[in-house]
């Protein structure tokens, strides 16, 4: 979860993030970051998660929750 | 006599549209993820028992050479010609990729398709039964598109990969790739559901979004004897997208 949090800091191109930050707020936030964060949960956690299901989520902790969750 | 067909990514919408028009005039090896998804297939075809299911995920590229060589021997199978449907999309930033996502779509759409011919062209497995091959490019080979750069490259190796083997299996094999644009799919699904791409889209494709029939029509002709003297070619199937300068 450490290595997903450290790609989230990534893509948001932020210095942290933190558990009620609210995802669709970031600067970087468009629909391709939303895509990157499809595929790194898929590629990190195998499972992919609908972008309806994403729409759901609102901070970052809510996020981890989802994963920890669905993970495989 | 009815010749084999393997389809690869024969439960995707437009391998599914692929065996359900081929099913009335050739065997077919429905290749794909899901094995319940393949028995249904199978069982909506026309001639049903005359068909195999050969259930296979391509993110075990490794193991698939042998089990799928075993297949074949063990049903007495040859194969004669091969549509290569198998194919994924993945859509982030450059930055964001990974070797994990770009292995995944590396061997679900090329890998898979090399090591399948390796197989057919090997004459103790398959004889010189092989003569007939059509891949599902894309138009994004020829084009770029945002986040669609791991999509592009590798439907650009496929095309790459056609024109090759094409010089190199005349006359026995033709080579051919089939590139659509946006087609009503299961993959397309999620992009065409957003009202304001969907309007532009309905700007840029003059004869509409297209439908899985559309793509089946055009390997149809390629696998057939119309197509006699056509080798080594891309098939730009798109409803007219790639030419309107318009509204590119």
């Amino acid at each position: 979860m450490e290595q997903f949090k450290e790609r989230l800091i990534d893509i948001f191109e932020v210095e942290e993030i933190n558990d009620t930050d609210v995802i669709k707020q970031f600067e970087a936030w468009d629909s391709l970051t939303l895509l990157s964060i499809i595929a790194t949960i898929d590629s990190e956690f195998g499972f992919q998660i609908s972008a309806s299901d994403f729409d759901k989520i609102e901070t970052i902790a809510d996020l981890l929750q989802f994963i920890e969750n669905n993970k495989k | 006599m009815r010749e084999t067909v393997l389809i690869t990514g024969a439960t995707s919408d437009i391998g599914k549209e692929i065996a359900l028009k081929l099913s009335h005039t050739s065997n077919l090896i429905l290749l794909g993820r899901y094995q319940e998804q393949l028995e249904q297939l199978k069982a909506h075809c026309a001639n049903s028992s005359s068909h195999f299911v050969f259930q296979f995920d391509f993110n075990d590229i490794q193991t698939y050479r042998n089990t799928f060589a075993d297949f074949l021997l063990a049903n007495e199978i040859q194969v004669n010609k091969l549509v290569h449907c198998a194919g994924m999309m993945k859509v982030m930033h450059m930055k964001s990729v990974d070797l994990k996502n770009t292995h995944q779509i590396f061997n679900i759409n090329v890998f898979s398709i090399i090591e399948t011919l390796a197989i057919l062209l090997n004459k103790r497995l398959n004889g010189n039964a092989l003569n007939n091959v059509v891949f599902i490019s894309a138009i994004l080979s020829k084009f770029g598109s945002t986040g669609h750069h791991l999509y592009s490259s590798t439907k650009g190796a496929l095309d790459a990969l056609m024109r090759s083997l094409a010089v190199e299996l005349a006359p026995n094999v033709r080579v051919n790739s089939v590139l659509p644009g946006a087609v009503e799919t299961k993959m397309s699904k999620h992009l065409l559901s957003d009202p304001i791409l969907l309007e532009k889209l309905n700007q840029q494709y003059l004869l509409g979004i297209g439908k899985p029939v559309d793509i089946a029509n055009m390997v149809n002709f390629l696998l057939s004897d119309e197509s006699s003297w056509i080798t080594g070619q891309e098939f730009v199937v798109d409803g007219g997208r790639t030419i309107n300068i318009k509204n590119s």
